[in-house]
């Protein structure tokens, strides 16, 4: 017997054993989808007998006779139909069972209208006037103008820090002159803000499209380590350097707590995105010259707080070792010495942050870490 | 479905890596794209504050150049393209000059002549900071000694800069070999690190090896055939004076190794095929065996607080790489890789050991934790072999054994980051190289 013979037998053997004894296996059938009942039908007429209980507007039914039933047998015409012709039959070769097809599959051919094209811009999606939910847009509403909320105007609020009136020279003379880096910032809202109306019911379709930025997810962050004291600077006269010390305290508190309000400002506010951040990685990094470190210097992440002018131009005495995670004090030194470099030497020409979120980077805490370039 | 979420998860927190860290506080980033290229470096040429100190200065600062150049981690600016010109020492630096340039560090100087002293001032500059990078310093010495202040001078910037130790100022003791291949001659040498100032220790008569520095670079091992069998001798570096020092009888000792304290020396011994290794008392002269077995064990060196021992030995069947404490004890095995490992060198930081691997027909020098881990290779050819250390840890020296009838060898330099290899700058055939001390 052939394979063919053997395959249908067990086929077969196995399709009647399943029949007999595969009961146990089968499946619960399911619900059946409808389930039928018996119904009766009714007519108009019956109905309103049974709702008014009256007999229907008819005559009585009398039996009828049945029909007269004729019988009529049918002529039956029938021709018998021609015995089908039959072609020349030859006798061909059975068919090679085990011989494989000679032609091969040919090779899908990529269609000529597959070819590259430019992408296009995608449209934008219709606007949703109105959101169904309030919430989940961050829409920024447009003001209308009114009349002035309160009827009289309010004294403004005190300002979160109380900020020194002593004018104070810079700590250490700049060898360029360089722009006053404190901005000036309003005590206060303006006051075109307090006559207007500002309410999310308005909200222009336009809104959209100055949705907040998102905010970046923070992530874990190593914990900020013990405030070193920053590297040691060249002896000075003592005089001097305690005069400098003095006016660097100062200075650093008045940045602190500047950097404080500027931080709140920018958790209410926006922050840098995910580009933007990213972008400043490798502004920065490109003069990050870890080339002639030490390899303890190496394993040492330095942190450095610098502030930027606003048109991204770091100012030099602003830049202050923050503290440092892993090597020593010495290699501490020495990567806070290369990141300074790197801030100023990349920055002169400012880097590119948008404007018009200042306030939320003048004042940065920059991690530099050697890890990607660690001997390993 | 879940399985694409938390991947979708994972994407998103990994792609937030270089974004802004929210939090209180400044806004906080973190810098983690860097480059690794030389620190370019400015070095004008000294000024010379008495007539006779131009010759002086001049050379002071191209061998400063050459130095800080020759570490691989800087990289000079040609004096053409200067737009400052200085012209006194306490001239005030034209940052912007230099900034224009590129320029990172900027090193000025003047060199005097007073009496029989030289003496040498020098200033680092941080261009794109605009300060001072330490504070001045100035070098007096002998007027002969032009060189030795210059590397004095290369070091101070090179550590301010880098955070390394300095290595400049120091000797290397080596192999000077002559002749052809099949009639070698061979005498111990000490050259700067640079392969400056070459003078020989012993004569050409006897066949000579593996010279070992001391710590405080006073003294020399190193093993002779001077009797017909090899014997371990000691050097007095500055009255090159010599001395056999007593080993058991009936074998040859070899491959000798100060303590860090001077007051010990481990080496190998040979008697009966059977390869060991002691360690003599310096002061009683006496030897302890610290091995015993068929199996052979040499090229011992001492860990850098002297309380223990790496070697090799190829008691596993193939030549590895052995930690045993300084009086003997269970060997611990540290070297798994594929190949033998051998001649290896505990650095003077205590933290890797560089050894000479050989695999698949090839010799190449590389470094490893003292645990084993972290091996890298450094280097590859026909043959390198014998790794030394420079006095920081930073740099290895070896040697490379070109192939063929007129192969010789050559002492060449790595960086442990496994860059800048090159040749160290020698005019004749030279080996075994031992990197000593800085120097005082």
């Amino acid at each position: 017997m052939s394979v063919g013979t053997y395959i249908s037998v067990l086929g077969h053997a196995g399709l009647i054993g399943w029949v007999l004894v595969g009961e146990p296996f089968h499946l619960d059938d399911p619900e059946p989808m409808v389930q039928a009942t018996e119904v009766s039908v009714i007519s108009a007429d019956v109905f309103d007998i049974m709702m008014n209980n009256t007999p229907p507007d008819v005559g009585i039914v009398g039996e009828t006779d049945p029909p007269e039933l004729t019988f009529e047998a049918p002529t039956i015409q029938s021709e018998t139909d021609p015995p089908p012709t039959q072609g020349d039959v030859s006798e061909t070769d059975p068919p090679d069972r085990d011989v494989l097809p000679t032609a091969r599959p040919t090779q899908l051919v990529r269609p000529d209208s597959a070819s590259l094209v430019a992408p296009t811009v995608p449209t934008a999606p219709p606007v949703e006037v109105t959101p169904s939910n309030p919430t989940d847009v961050s829409i920024r509403p447009e003001p209308r103008p009114s009349d002035r909320v309160a009827p009289q105007a309010v004294a403004p609020p005190p300002p979160d820090v109380d900020i020194g009136e002593i004018t104070r020279d810079a700590t250490v003379p700049a060898e360029e002159p360089v722009s006053d880096p404190v901005e000036t910032e309003p005590a206060q809202a303006p006051e075109e803000a307090t006559t207007e109306i500002v309410t999310e019911a308005e909200a222009s379709p336009l809104a959209v499209a100055s949705a907040l930025r998102p905010q970046v997810r923070p992530r874990d962050f190593p914990q900020e380590p013990a405030v070193e004291e920053t590297p040691a600077e060249p002896a000075v006269d003592p005089v001097t350097a305690a005069l400098q010390q003095a006016l660097e305290e100062a200075a650093a508190e008045e940045r602190r707590a500047a950097a404080a309000a500027a931080a709140a400002s920018a958790a209410r506010a926006q922050t840098l995105s995910v580009a933007e951040a990213q972008g400043l990685n490798l502004a920065i990094g490109l003069c990050w010259n870890a080339g002639s470190l030490s390899t303890e210097a190496l394993d040492t992440t330095v942190v450095v707080d610098v502030e930027f002018r606003r048109d991204g131009r770091p100012i030099p005495e602003s830049i202050r070792f923050y503290g440092y995670q892993g090597g020593n004090r010495e290699s501490a030194s020495r990567a806070f010495e290369a990141a300074k470099r790197a801030i100023l030497e990349c920055g002169q020409n400012g880097y590119e942050l948008p404007e018009n979120i200042y306030d939320v980077w003048r004042y940065m805490r920059l991690d530099f870490n050697p890890e990607k370039m660690r001997i390993k | 479905m879940r399985v694409l979420m938390i991947l979708a998860c994972v994407l998103g927190c990994s792609f937030s890596g270089g974004a802004a860290l929210a939090q209180s506080g400044p806004l906080r980033l973190e810098i983690t794209e860097g480059v690794i290229e030389p620190l370019a470096f400015a070095i004008p040429v000294f000024e010379a504050e008495t007539p006779d100190a131009a010759g002086a200065a001049r050379e002071l600062a191209q061998v400063v150049a050459a130095d800080l150049t020759g570490s691989g981690l800087f990289r000079e600016i040609p004096a053409s393209n200067f737009i400052a010109q200085r012209s006194t020492f306490e001239e005030a630096v034209r940052f912007p000059d230099w900034r224009a340039l590129n320029t990172q560090a900027l090193i000025t100087g003047a060199v005097a002549i007073q009496g029989d002293q030289l003496v040498v001032k020098f200033r680092v500059f941080d261009i794109f900071a605009g300060a001072e990078l330490g504070t001045g310093l100035q070098l007096v010495g002998r007027p002969d000694a032009v060189r030795r202040m210059a590397h004095k001078v290369a070091d101070q910037v090179y550590s301010r800069i880098t955070g390394e130790g300095p290595y400049f100022d120091s000797r290397v003791v080596f192999v000077s070999e002559r002749g052809p291949k099949d009639n070698r001659q061979k005498r111990i040498a000490i050259m700067d690190y640079d392969g400056a100032n070459v003078r020989f220790l012993t004569g050409s008569d006897d066949i000579v090896l593996a010279p070992r520095f001391s710590k405080d670079g006073s003294r020399v091992l190193y093993t002779s055939f001077e009797t017909g069998m090899p014997q371990i001798y000691v050097i007095d570096v500055g009255s090159v004076s010599r001395r056999n020092l007593p080993t058991p009888a009936g074998g040859m000792a070899f491959s000798p190794r100060f303590s860090p304290d001077a007051s010990r020396i481990v080496y190998s011994f040979e008697q009966g095929g059977n390869t060991d290794i002691f360690l003599m008392d310096v002061a009683t002269a006496r030897s302890a065996r610290l091995t015993s077995g068929p199996s052979i064990e040499t090229a011992p060196s001492f860990s850098p607080d002297g309380s223990r021992i790496v070697f090799e030995s190829d008691r596993s069947g193939t030549q590895q790489l052995y930690i045993m404490p300084v009086n003997g004890g269970e060997p611990q095995r540290i070297s798994f890789g594929e190949g033998r490992y051998g001649s290896p060198v505990w650095s003077p930081r205590g933290d890797l050991i560089a050894f000479t691997k050989q695999t698949k027909g090839r010799f190449g020098i590389g470094v490893m934790r003292i645990d084993g881990s972290e091996e890298r290779l450094l280097s590859a050819s026909f043959l390198d072999e014998s790794p030394t250390w420079s006095p920081n840890g930073r740099v290895i020296m070896f040697t490379r054994e070109t192939q063929g009838p007129s192969g010789a060898p050559a002492l060449y330099s790595v960086d442990i980051t496994g860059r800048n290899l090159k040749p160290v700058g020698l005019s004749s055939p030279a080996s075994d190289p031992s990197w000593g001390p800085l120097q005082p």
